[in-house]
């Protein structure tokens, strides 16, 4: 009974959230809208690897990614979105050292960071939702199937130092690596 | 000889020009007309016997004929809210009143804006905008624009495109995921039952009018102060105790706009009048469209009376521009089901003539672009095809160019009711100036000089 009544409880949450989404979008939009990024970082095979998220994708023993694991993905965040609503974040995690960006910065700490944004085609700065992460899966999708090259995006690091946030922007970041990271994040979640 | 028989040629020629000008026509013409009129007849025997195949319950003809706006004995109505005139009466002022609007975010846009701002008669109750503005909008029809004074948090909009309020009688739940109602589809759904906007368990259309008073920071408040109002609210309501001022009842208010919006019916549109017989209502192009509507997948989808639907699906189009989420899961995001993500309410087809753009992302800008995209059926958003909930009659049509104008035809003129001002009140109790009360607005629509 109690299960029952918790399970009742998270799904009327979520619908209270979605309406809170829906009705309120641009409330949610006005987040984090006020950041300060530094230090574009071009991914690059002599680019320090301990500064690159997404340095998997220069392992030798690394496997690309594949249809299968995309569409296991897409199932999994379309599960989040219609819970958490699409527009929830979907704050893939960084958990490689930051030696490099202490280079950059000496204030910033070891912490984790966070991929927030991803550059969209008019320049602007969109936050990584669960939708966005959705779209981005559909197009590695497409690429795969038509067997393109990879398209690049930029996206934004998250930092917190004691201070405040700081964002690092990574350029040029090949798709497949940001889904595969993304699917190491939800195959551990 | 030759003089002679040019001189004759020529006679029989200017004879002929003034028989036409006297008969007012050409003799081609006439004969087009002829075979025209026998074309239309043909044709016409071939739609009905479409149409009655389409309609369910061997209901035929009628099926589709939408009753007359004061016959409201045969509009659907929801048993808890029965239609009556004086609750309709009430409904056509405030769905039409700035006077509600007393809790706007921002205090400068106090009383400007209406439930006609986003669905106002001239667009076919729809707002002729790719997003369209209430409370913070500022201007009439496809001039209006947001406020740029005042924060974006502080003006009344969605990123999704207004549906149409016409002939909304026959929805039973609404917006595009379908959230609002507590009968239709929802009456299956336990969990769109729970939803807090749904606790009055009416349909979608009183639901809706009753939310939308709070959602849209409207009161009645200020119209309980006006002795006409507060005759019509005692009219409309016998049961309600009579107070004389500056009382909150949206609950009511929302119950007369709701009765209202079911008697907004395209029944004076040429397809109505062909139904009730007048079989030269519609052109040899609008018929061969409705042909073309009725023998293919269109009404698979498109099957109630008002060419809604009473389901949900994936087609395939693209979200709204502005959709910050990236991604709009549609039915799915309500329902909590996989199968129903990316699926849509399916509109109602009158009037989509009066407001562009289309689609629930406005993601087209024509009918005809529509027609086409339904025609090559390659959808805009790929994660709905991926997600294998798209449509299965989302199939290509194999249209020719003349089918597609034919259809196009068909929805753009055949489903045109030309006289929806007849729905719209000559004036208002509060004397504000309507749909809009802001100052541009207030200008563009001459209130200033009345």
């Amino acid at each position: 009974m109690f299960t029952l009544n918790l399970v009742k409880a998270i799904l009327l949450i979520s619908v209270a959230i979605n309406s809170f989404n829906y009705w309120n979008s641009y409330y949610i939009f006005g987040f984090g809208m006020n950041r300060t990024v530094i230090n574009p970082v071009e991914w690059s095979e002599s680019t320090n690897k301990e500064f690159l998220v997404f340095r998997h994708c220069e392992d030798k023993e690394h496997q690309p990614i594949t249809k299968k694991q995309l569409l296991k993905m897409s199932v999994r965040l379309r599960d989040i979105a219609r819970y958490l609503g699409t527009g929830w974040p979907t704050g893939l995690t960084i958990s490689s050292s930051l030696n490099s960006l202490q280079e950059f910065d000496t204030n910033i700490e070891k912490k984790l960071g966070q991929v927030t944004d991803i550059r969209d085609e008019k320049g602007d700065w969109v936050s990584l939702s669960v939708g966005q992460s959705l779209k981005l899966i559909t197009e590695e999708l497409e690429v795969l199937k038509k067997d393109e090259p990879q398209p690049l995006f930029d996206f934004l690091v998250r930092y917190n130092d004691s201070r405040e946030d700081v964002y690092y922007e990574m350029s040029k970041i090949p798709l497949d690596c940001y889904c595969l990271k993304l699917a190491e994040s939800l195959s551990s979640l | 000889m030759k003089p002679l028989k040019n001189l004759w040629l020529v006679v029989r020629v200017m004879v002929i020009a003034l028989l036409c000008t006297v008969i007012g026509g050409s003799p081609v013409h006439a004969v087009n007309d002829v075979r025209d009129s026998a074309s239309i007849s043909y044709l016409s025997r071939q739609l009905e016997q479409l149409i009655k195949v389409s309609a369910p319950s061997n209901q035929g003809l009628q099926y589709f004929i939408l009753p007359d706006s004061s016959e409201i004995d045969k509009i659907p109505a929801d048993p808890k809210n029965p239609l009556t005139h004086e609750k309709i009466r009430l409904g056509q002022f405030l769905f039409h009143e700035p006077a509600l609007s007393i809790n706007p975010i921002n205090p400068k846009h106090w009383q400007e804006a209406s439930c006609a701002s986003c669905h106002f008669a001239q667009a076919g109750f729809r707002s002729n905008l790719a997003q369209a503005l209430g409370t913070g909008g500022m201007g009439w029809n496809k001039d209006r624009y947001r406020d740029p004074e005042v924060f974006p948090t502080e003006i009344d909009k969605q990123n999704i495109l207004a549906p149409s309020v016409l002939n909304s009688a026959y929805q039973k739940v609404m917006l595009w995921d379908g959230r609002l109602g507590s009968t239709g589809v929802n009456a299956q759904e336990p969990l769109v039952q729970e939803f807090d906007v749904n606790r009055f368990q009416l349909d979608g259309l009183e639901t809706q009018a009753i939310d939308g008073m709070v959602i849209h920071k409207l009161g009645t408040a200020a119209i309980a102060r006006i002795p006409e109002y507060q005759e019509l609210f005692a009219k409309a309501f016998p049961d309600r105790p009579y107070v004389k001022a500056e009382v909150e009842d949206l609950k009511r208010a929302g119950l007369a706009i709701a009765a209202y919006e079911r008697t907004l019916l395209a029944n004076e549109a040429p397809f109505q009048k062909w139904l009730r017989g007048d079989k030269t209502a519609m052109s040899l192009s609008e018929i061969r469209g409705g042909i073309t509507f009725f023998s293919s997948s269109c009404v698979q989808c498109h099957s109630s009376p008002n060419f809604a639907g009473s389901n949900f699906s994936a087609l395939g189009f693209d979200d709204h521009p502005l959709d910050w989420t990236g991604l709009n899961l549609g039915r799915g995001e309500i329902t909590k089901k996989r199968s129903d993500d990316f699926k849509f309410k399916v509109p109602q087809l009158y009037n989509l003539a009066d407001s562009s753009p289309y689609g629930h992302g406005a993601s087209f800008d024509s009918i005809r672009e529509v027609v086409q995209y339904l025609n090559k059926a390659k959808p805009q958003k790929l994660e709905a095809q991926y997600a294998g909930n798209l449509s299965v009659w989302f199939r290509p049509l194999h249209f020719s160019e003349e089918d597609v104008s034919d259809l196009t035809n068909f929805l753009t003129t055949a489903l045109h009711d030309p006289n929806l001002n007849r729905y719209v009140p000559e004036r208002l109790p509060s004397r504000l100036c309507f749909p809009n009360n802001d100052p541009l607005s207030r200008h563009q629509l001459g209130c200033d000089e009345k």
